[in-house]
């Protein structure tokens, strides 16, 4: 059984984006992701300071890409779930769940 | 960009830029603004936070920088003040000088500007001692003292039971609120510059 979960929201969109788009999750497609989710412009920049600190917690790993002419010669920075972070989102999903079960259903929602 | 570099000097940042030049073909030229600000705002408190050591370093550099200024202002203002009201006798000669101040209103101006110089220098000085970070060190400093000039408003309000002065000469009252963070950025950005390669490795 999986602990209660430390991750907010933020920070659980953008892993199960990095999980949705697989080996192609870069700061561009990573946003878009997002920005449909939530229906509204997603500052790049605060997408970044989510992905630095699930860095730090070991939720994510980076790899450098190549640059290329149309970032204007600057390379793309890979953004890769790794195990930790897919047990921490199995345990938020668990403890969403667990507070989901039991309440009567949202009229509209 | 290149600006954005100097007042950020990340390597990091490197990505982010890549993904917003990659992006702003299909936006406008609002959202390459909004998220170049952004880039700043954000990454530059990333920093601070990062940085806790570096970043009370910084705000007492600029508080120390303040400090010095108005006791240089001060010993400059007393020699004006006995220069235009008597003068000093030496060597048997009255050494004078004419009133130039201009009255009250036009004078509270005068003081703003030479506050705002003050807090410009206390920019330009955080931003010089720490070139590795750009701008991003001055933030605190910018956040301390931002509300200043309303809690002085506020105080003499309440010391003199009247309406204070600014209100009543109907200064806006976002400019005084926003006179103080925009000195002491534009100081600020005038202090940074390229860093030397141990400003960077130590910062």
């Amino acid at each position: 059984m999986a602990g209660p979960t430390s991750l907010g929201t933020n920070d659980l969109m953008i892993l199960l984006a990095l999980m949705r788009l697989g080996d192609d999750a870069y700061g561009v497609p990573i946003a878009r992701e997002l920005e449909e989710s939530v229906g509204r412009t997603v500052a790049l920049a605060s997408v970044y300071a989510s992905l630095d600190r699930l860095v730090e917690r070991g939720f994510v790993e980076t790899e450098l890409g190549e640059p290329t002419a149309e970032r204007g010669g600057r390379a793309k920075k890979y953004f890769r779930i790794t195990g930790k972070g897919i047990r921490e989102v199995r345990a938020a999903k668990q403890s969403l769940t667990k507070l989901w079960k039991g309440l009567p259903q949202l009229g509209g929602a | 960009m290149k600006f954005l570099k100097r007042l950020l000097p990340s390597p990091e940042l490197d990505a982010m830029l890549g993904d917003i030049t990659e992006e702003a073909r299909r936006r406008s030229r609002l959202w390459y603004c909004g998220q170049l600000l952004a880039v700043l705002v954000v990454c530059s408190w990333r920093d601070v936070r990062k940085r806790p050591r570096l970043a009370l370093r910084a705000t007492s550099v600029g508080f120390a920088t303040i400090v010095a200024y108005e006791v240089a202002g001060g010993i400059v203002f007393r020699v004006l003040d006995v220069l235009t009201n008597g003068g000093y006798y030496v060597s048997g000669y009255w050494l004078t000088l004419p009133n130039v101040l201009p009255d009250y209103p036009a004078s509270m101006f005068v003081m703003m500007g030479i506050n705002a110089f003050g807090l410009m220098l206390a920019g330009w000085a955080i931003a010089r001692t720490h070139r590795g970070q750009g701008l991003a060190m001055a933030l605190p400093f910018v956040v301390l003292m931002a509300p200043a000039p309303v809690a002085s408003a506020a105080i003499s309000t309440l010391l003199t039971r009247t309406n204070y002065v600014f209100v009543m000469h109907g200064l806006p009252v976002a400019l005084l609120i926003l006179w103080p963070p925009a000195s002491i950025l534009l100081g600020g950005i005038l202090g940074t510059g390229a860093a030397t390669p141990r400003e960077r490795t130590t910062s």
